[in-house]
């Protein structure tokens, strides 16, 4: 698989350990402005800054809602408008807040809309690090609403970060099964999730 | 964070009928809903809707704004 540049994006990759593995995410922004750019105002990159208000993010809205066996571990982003762009890191340690783990592939996913049909406009985020202690007693599989809406609470509170800087965005690489010259971006405009939990595979076929 | 009492996820146990459950759930959806919206910041709204999955919450955001990304090519 080649490069696919997208142009004025940035992928962004939370990496958490979740039981002895690790788990993933992908997570895409945009931006008109430049990335890479010092900021005064900021005291820092749009990158950097990119990276420090996803720190505060996650640890405000996720580790409140993250079993205590869930460790958010770095935070790692990458222009995408050339190949062989250079990671910016940000180490973090935030750990979940509540008791009861439940296996690290078991997730909610939250789906993500643009307005747009069809595959190329449509995103997926996966969360781990449920507490069993949401699980619906009794329920296989089921969590109580209360948690879905906060987890998604939490999602609009992605896409909100700082609109006037960035827009979370969802990035399509193909187009019926071929690679695009150069990938097409979509703002966020909808988070939708039930409480059925769901699984992965591949998250765990990627820890290392 | 409080687990309600009537859950949308969990289907009532002292309801005779399929038509009951899912009016329960329906009204446990609305309640949720309208409580989210009523404290939800600017620019973000709740609704809900039945899906293959049973009920699901939806949260959209309001997009626009400068650095808006370009409109998606066909």
């Amino acid at each position: 698989m080649s490069f696919v540049p997208a142009p004025g994006c940035v992928r962004v990759i939370l990496a958490a350990y979740a039981g002895d593995g690790r788990a993933y995410n992908f997570i895409w922004f945009h931006s008109s402005g430049s990335w890479t750019t010092y900021d005064p105002f900021l005291e820092m990159t749009r990158q950097e800054y990119l990276n420090f208000r996803l720190e505060e993010w996650w640890s405000y809205y996720m580790t409140p809602l993250q079993n205590d066996a869930t460790r958010l571990i770095y935070i790692r982003s990458r222009l995408q408008d050339v190949e062989d762009r250079p990671n910016v890191q940000r180490d973090v340690d935030l750990l979940g807040a509540l008791s009861g783990a439940t296996p690290p592939n078991a997730a909610l996913v939250a789906t993500l809309r643009t307005g747009f049909t069809g595959r190329s406009y449509r995103g997926r985020f996966y969360m781990g690090g449920i507490p069993s202690s949401w699980l619906v007693t009794g329920v296989p599989n089921i969590i109580y609403d209360a948690y879905v809406a906060d987890f998604l609470d939490a999602m609009a509170a992605l896409g909100g970060l700082a609109p006037l800087l960035w827009k979370h965005v969802v990035v399509s690489h193909f187009a019926d099964g071929a690679e695009r010259e150069s990938a097409v971006i979509s703002p966020v405009t909808e988070y939708t999730a039930n409480a059925r939990i769901d699984s992965q595979r591949r998250r765990l076929r990627l820890a290392t | 964070m409080a687990k309600t009492t009537v859950d949308v996820s969990v289907l009532p146990a002292d309801s005779p009928t399929i038509a009951g459950v899912r009016k329960a759930q329906a009204k446990a959806a609305d309640d949720l809903v309208k409580a989210r919206n009523a404290q939800a910041r600017p620019g973000v709204k709740w609704s809900w809707a039945w899906g293959s999955r049973g009920i699901q919450l939806t949260v959209s955001v309001l997009p626009g704004g400068p650095g808006r990304a370009a409109a998606p090519e066909k």
